[in-house]
């Protein structure tokens, strides 16, 4: 079921068009990787979903529903995590999620128990005395997560929602969207540093100067984008043979040697590449590994934006 | 549907205590108040000290006791609402709050509202901490030709007034800092024309001593803080026309409020800034 889908998005400030023809289409219990460098569109587009902007031109939906037209049953839905946001000095953590609770109509008989159960997700149990303003920039965010689930949205749209966590707070943090995951929450993420999606998402759209450049499955992006299998060989001994072997073998595309470390490319199956290791070995290699070199998000960014997706 | 009403208010409710309960404890809310506590305790002590006692009628005491108070509690309320009230919406667009208030259900109306009566709430607080030195005067000396409960309910009006100004200005702007002057300089402008439009009422009526004061108010505005102003609660017309004006302007800055925060992506804060710079 589609959850999130916009059409030909468009939004201008002014002289400056932030966005030029957006469409994005994330399904239910998706976590989709909104990526691009600072000043592509993610904010707005993010804003744009969760009511607070209203897009120049085009459509936007979620659950099914116009955002433009129908902001109050939208706000019912969505849970938006803003990329910087303010906490109230003043209040403690469970008055603070109190007020959110309140603020979205949450009957106080239910609020306790809900705030109860958010506190426990976002591993705050123990902090809800405390004031939210003494926090840290890490437990500011749990803090905010919490403050974005209140509801039990369906959809969460999450702006930046890791950056400037240490990598022990990133690493909670990618584990609370996995559990979210699991909860079947459909979640986008923007950012613009990729390993933090890179093992977070199923989906990923990639945004730069307002225009989509590539969006879908992750790994089908990457499958596209290279178009042969990365190889890396390293030997203990007959380095030659294995370079002899290398060039006579047709289904090897190409290949460098650097000392006993081969970069092999081609476009063997799994079969084929443990074919290829048996005859190594037969013909007097020692083989020290040969392993396949996955496709990191950063390749897969680098690549579409520098135009090489799609030609 | 009766239950569901009850909900919603008691929604509401709650949003104006946790945000009142936030406010009380913000250090320049708390400073304020110690303030005025010590402000209080020094009119009290004045008094036992029968420093009052050398004037000659009981009601000229009372008149004294009250300018004094009021004064002070007139001019904590006008260092404390314009910065509190301007500071809300601005202060929350800067830090980002502002946002994850916009995406919840809370209408811009409802927004206004919880802001308007928790700021109003610290006024009343503040009321009531005077009231004690209020009732001294009143119970020893009491209040000749003076209806006493006119006085809160003015007060009040002018806290909503600071409240409607400082909140119209802060939703049109973007930084704290120029809608707390804005406010201020709107204010003063405010108040200034608020004289001189009673005394355009008054000429001619023969009270030439209100007319007079009201002039003088007029060019020097914070005069009305600073002075005990018996003619807004001895003569209730005043009183009256003064509450109508109040409201009056008041409701323009409300819908100001509530358009600012409607339309709150196309806030900037040009125009304030040109309006500081200017004025």
């Amino acid at each position: 079921m589609e959850m999130i889908k916009t059409q030909g998005l468009t939004r201008k400030f002014k002289e400056f068009q932030a966005l030029s023809g957006i469409d994005v289409l994330i399904e239910e219990g998706d976590v989709y990787g909104f990526i691009g460098p600072n000043g592509a569109g993610k904010t707005t587009t993010i804003r744009v979903l969760a009511t607070l902007l209203e897009p120049s031109s085009g459509a936007a939906f979620i659950d099914g529903i116009n955002v433009v037209e129908e902001p109050y049953e939208i706000k019912k839905r969505v849970g938006f995590m803003p990329d910087s946001f303010g906490v109230y000095e003043g209040m403690r953590l469970r008055e603070y999620l109190d007020f959110f609770g309140a603020a979205y109509k949450i009957p106080l008989k239910k609020r306790r128990a809900i705030i109860d159960d958010v506190l426990t997700l976002t591993d705050l149990a123990g902090k809800a005395d405390l004031f939210v303003s003494a926090f840290s920039r890490g437990m500011k965010q749990r803090c905010c997560l919490a403050k974005t689930l209140i509801h039990d949205p369906k959809v969460l749209l999450l702006d930046e929602p890791a950056s400037g966590l240490d990598p022990r707070a990133r690493a909670e943090f990618k584990e609370l969207i996995k559990t979210l995951q699991e909860m079947g929450k459909t979640i986008l993420i923007s950012s613009h540093i990729l390993s933090e999606l890179g093992d977070m998402c199923n989906k990923i759209g990639i945004i730069s100067d307002g225009k989509m450049l590539a969006q879908g499955e992750y790994r089908e992006i990457l499958h596209q984008i290279r178009k042969a299998r990365d190889l890396r060989l390293e030997v203990i001994e007959g380095a030659d043979l294995a370079e002899k072997a290398l060039e006579e073998d047709p289904a090897i595309e190409d290949f460098t040697r650097s000392g006993d470390e081969f970069h092999i490319q081609t476009n063997m199956g799994a079969i084929e590449i443990s074919g290829l290791l048996t005859r190594l070995v037969e013909s007097g290699v020692k083989v020290l590994f040969l392993e396949e070199i996955k496709g990191s998000l950063e390749d897969v960014f680098m690549h579409v934006t520098n135009g090489d997706y799609g030609n | 549907m009766n239950s569901r009403l009850k909900e919603s208010v008691r929604n509401a409710l709650d949003l104006v205590h946790l945000e009142l309960g936030a406010r009380l404890r913000e250090e320049k809310v708390t400073a304020l108040m110690i303030l005025l506590a010590a402000g209080l305790t020094l009119v009290l002590s004045f008094f036992i000290e029968g420093r009052f006692m050398s004037y000659k009628e009981a009601a000229d005491v009372s008149d004294a006791l009250m300018e004094m108070t009021l004064s002070f509690l007139a001019l904590i309320m006008f260092f404390l609402v314009p910065p509190l009230s301007a500071e809300a919406i601005a202060g929350e667009r800067r830090s980002g709050s502002l946002d994850m208030v916009r995406v919840s259900l809370i209408t811009p109306t409802g927004y206004v509202v919880k802001k308007t009566l928790s700021i109003l709430m610290v006024c009343v607080f503040l009321i009531i901490l005077c009231l004690p030195a209020m009732s001294v005067g009143f119970f020893l000396v009491g209040f000749q030709g003076l209806e006493l409960w006119r006085v809160p309910i003015i007060l009040l009006f002018f806290a909503g007034n600071f409240s409607a100004i400082g909140l119209g200005v802060s939703s049109l702007s973007k930084s704290p800092v120029y809608a707390i002057i804005m406010s201020y300089i709107l204010i003063l402008i405010i108040w200034g024309v608020t004289p001189l439009l009673f005394h355009l009422l008054l000429i001619g009526s023969g009270k030439s001593d209100v007319a007079t004061f009201l002039i003088e108010s007029a060019y020097f505005p914070l005069k009305i803080i600073f002075t005990w102003p018996r003619h807004y609660f001895s003569d209730w017309h005043l009183w009256a026309a003064q509450l109508a004006y109040l409201s009056m302007t008041s409701a323009v800055f409300f819908f100001i409020a509530i358009m600012g925060l409607r339309r709150a992506d196309r806030v900037g804060h040009g125009l304030v800034s040109f309006c500081c710079t200017t004025a």
